[in-house]
């Protein structure tokens, strides 16, 4: 019977170590535990401290060379695109060869990345989002194009590319790419029932209005979704909340008082039945609502206006755009795609030179002509041609075009927002859930969010 | 009978050995030729077998546990960076961390609720279904399409059908005296069950089968002698099927609390990112991906988070292992 037991926990055990420590997020067990998110935090080894080490001693020489170009989720529709501007390149550069990937930039993208980053083996040019160049450029793992192509920044939007210099190295760890300006999109049919009469110019004023909307529609429609994760960053920048100090080494947003009014404000839109109960913490996307009808102010991204057109034909119809109200400054918050070197390739001129060819002014221009995308660039000389300043398009679509086009031209990043993704992000969330749904003050979860903030910066 | 070596072992025929009752190493002439499958058996045989599953184990489980509980015992981040040794910091901030603590405790409620559920109701469903009847093919195959499905979308067809505009609170405002939505996806205590109903329904074919196989090796005949002694279904179900299936219901308990300490997807799904209202519905797994995977994570900490999951997970096996034992006895 002994021999019997300790078989059986052997086998127990192994089964457990199977079980948890597999990096697997296969979820093939079913029943229990169908989907997990791994019982493993790491499945990668330490990678030495000062980042990679240069993979190349020459990279401001000729471009040449094999190099690996990986964007996110864009071969499916955009093959012909990239195939052409790949092939153009290889014509402009016979010396150089591209290997295009794409990553499916789904739930593990960031694990892959950071799986990549650690092993030093990140592709030759790669799309990163504002929060992943800003860790790996606080790594050491991105080249600075200031270094390689004092020259590259000319063509952005003045604003946006003096903006992305980093304040940690003050470095140019990336080049920006595509983007979608903020713009209100409203359903104009809900917009009446609900007694409004003309788009809100404030954060402030769009969150009164959301409060009417919850006091008329008696259930039945709904201002806003409650999970802000999309917009809050674009609101408290609009009303001049204090993110962080000033070089960026503690969060300071619990301190200020706008953004505890702002919290403040979303509880009473919750209270007044503005906005759907679970949706404190369903999708940040309101695509889905505002589809079927039951929300009054849509995506502030542009490009959901598409979607709409080919699948809610009666609610575009009935959809408006307005602008999105500015930072105090007049400016509108730049939140886009950028396009990094990293210092592990092994052919560094030739990946930058890709990089310059695929951010240029044409190449960014040719991209947000296709009838399959609604994005804008972030070079000055494609957002003036008329495609966009004569707003293309019919309806709402053209409009929004418009609109978004002429913000672009005043976007400025704010080198804090990066910092609010990961664990930061998380412990924000969490403080709008308790806030709106009044289990805390607005003061004491913004600063208990503020402190776990900080702790995550520490250590 | 062919000659008889001085070493007791008799051969049979050419190709085959039989061991006698002094069994010895068996010697054969380096001269004569292996036939038939004998070619093949050497001493390195099994190994490539089993090598290649040692060797993906190894790779793919051992190791990464092994760097799991070294990272755990450092200030490792996601992207890297210097790495210190923290001793057991990681283990006192997880102790000392109101949110572990929460995480731990619904990940033990979830077990402790999904378990008895997925032993017992798979069961039952697997006598309903067993032996042949008119459709029985049918039924048994409806049982197991939740199994067959992926959690994620059958989350998402739960999350649609329990919103506060779902067709759920739809029929409940319509036929019943509740005027207004039950918050299933945003109340801390609902929402948790609401994941657990999901798990134990997408588990119910899967161990229905299980159960299945199991039933088919219950003696026919221990049936037929009940009933001449005059016991009824229930009995029949409490002193045959139960002591017949009783090992299956050991591993039915062991995969599902295994697979309910690692729940995720069903409360990702159902109470978004953060787990429900502020968090509260976060379970271990949950917990660990907030702080370890994210880009700003941090990896020690996570790491050991994995490792307090493992030990609770091995503990609860070792407990359940004694108790099956005693009980045994």
């Amino acid at each position: 019977m002994k021999r019997h037991s300790s078989r059986g926990v052997s086998a127990l055990s192994c089964l457990a170590v199977l079980a948890l420590a597999g990096c697997g997020a296969s979820g093939s067990d079913p029943g229990a535990g169908g989907g997990s998110a791994s019982g493993n935090a790491s499945g990668v080894a330490a990678k030495p401290a000062a980042g990679c080490k240069s993979g190349d001693q020459n990279p401001t020489g000729k471009p040449e060379g094999e190099i690996t170009f990986q964007t996110t989720n864009l071969k499916k529709d955009f093959s012909g695109f990239f195939t052409k501007l790949i092939a153009d390149f290889e014509k402009q550069y016979p010396d150089v060869k591209v290997k295009w990937i794409d990553d499916p930039g789904d739930a593990g993208f960031n694990s892959r990345i950071l799986a990549q980053a650690r092993a030093c083996d990140l592709p030759d040019v790669v799309n990163v989002t504002a929060d992943t160049v800003n860790e790996l450029n606080k790594a050491g793992d991105l080249v600075d194009i200031d270094k390689v192509a004092p020259d590259a920044g000319k063509v952005f939007v003045p604003t946006i590319w003096d903006s992305i210099k980093s304040t940690s190295n003050a470095a140019h760890p990336a080049l920006p790419w595509y983007w979608g300006p903020s713009v209100q999109v409203y359903n104009k049919d809900l917009w009446q029932k609900a007694g409004l009469s003309k788009p809100p110019t404030t954060v402030n004023g769009l969150l009164d209005d959301a409060v009417q909307v919850g006091k008329k529609s008696g259930g039945k429609y709904y201002a806003i979704i409650g999970n802000r994760d999309w917009d809050y960053m674009t609101d408290w920048q609009s009303l001049g909340v204090q993110l962080m100090n000033s070089d960026q080494t503690k969060f300071t947003f619990g301190d200020d008082s706008k953004a505890v009014s702002y919290l403040d404000k979303l509880r009473q839109v919750y209270q007044s039945g503005g906005m759907r109960k679970d949706s404190v913490t369903g999708p940040g996307d309101p695509t889905n609502d505002y589809s079927a009808g039951t929300l009054v102010w849509g995506s502030s991204n542009a490009s959901f206006l598409r979607y709409l057109q080919q699948n809610a034909p009666k609610v575009y119809d009935a959809s408006a755009v307005a602008p999105y109200p500015t930072n105090p400054d007049g400016t509108v918050p730049f939140n886009g795609q950028y396009v990094s070197v990293p210092t592990n390739s092994k052919h560094q001129a030739a990946a930058v030179a890709f990089a310059r060819f695929l951010t240029n002014d044409a190449n960014q221009l040719a991209w947000c002509k296709d009838p399959k995308v609604v994005i804008f660039p972030t070079t000055s000389a494609a957002l003036k041609d008329p495609y966009f300043t004569s707003g293309s398009g019919s309806g709402a679509f053209g409009e929004a075009r418009k609109i978004a086009a002429q913000a672009a031209l005043k976007a400025k990043a704010n080198p804090a927002v990066p910092y609010f993704s990961g664990t930061v992000s998380t412990a924000i969330q969490k403080a709008f859930q308790q806030v709106v749904t009044g289990q805390k003050p607005a003061a004491t979860a913004l600063k208990e969010a503020q402190d776990a903030a900080n702790a995550s910066l520490d250590s | 009978m062919p000659a008889s070596t001085a070493d007791s072992t008799v051969i049979e025929r050419p190709g085959q050995v039989v061991h006698t009752a002094q069994p010895a190493p068996v010697r054969r002439s380096k001269s004569r030729p292996q036939l038939g499958a004998e070619r093949f058996r050497k001493w390195w045989t099994p190994l490539l077998w089993v090598g290649p599953s040692v060797a993906a184990l190894i790779a793919f489980s051992i190791v990464p546990f092994a760097n799991t509980v070294g990272l755990s015992f450092t200030d490792a981040r996601a992207l890297g960076g210097p790495v210190r040794s923290v001793g057991l910091d990681n283990y006192r901030i997880l102790l000392e961390s109101n949110e572990f603590r929460n995480a731990v405790f619904n990940s033990i409620l979830y077990m402790l609720i999904a378990v008895p559920l997925l032993v017992m109701l798979p069961l039952l469903v697997a006598c309903l279904v067993n032996g042949t009847f008119r459709f029985g093919g049918f039924f048994r195959s409806a049982f197991y399409i939740p199994a067959v499905a992926s959690t994620v979308v059958i989350a998402i067809v739960w999350q649609m059908a329990l919103r506060d505009d779902g067709p759920v609170n739809a029929i409940l405002t319509a036929v019943t005296p509740i005027q207004e939505a039950v918050p299933f996806l945003s109340d801390r205590w609902l929402l948790l069950f609401s994941a657990i109903a999901l798990t134990v329904w997408k588990g119910i074919g899967f161990y229905m089968v299980l159960y299945l196989a199991a039933l088919a090796n219950v003696d026919e005949t221990l049936y037929e002698a009940a009933t001449i002694d005059g016991a009824g279904p229930v009995r029949r179900f409490f002193h045959v099927t139960l002591p017949g299936v009783r090992p299956m219901m050991y591993v039915v308990g062991v995969l599902s609390a295994i697979g309910s300490l690692r729940v995720f997807s069903e409360i990702y799904i159902l109470g978004g990112p953060t787990g429900g209202i502020g968090g509260q519905d976060a379970t271990v797994p949950f917990y660990i991906r907030n702080v370890g995977l994210a880009v700003d994570g941090k990896l020690g900490l996570g790491s050991a988070a994995s490792v307090m999951l493992f030990v609770l997970t091995v503990g609860f096996l070792l407990a359940s292992q004694r108790l099956g034992s005693k009980a045994e006895e």
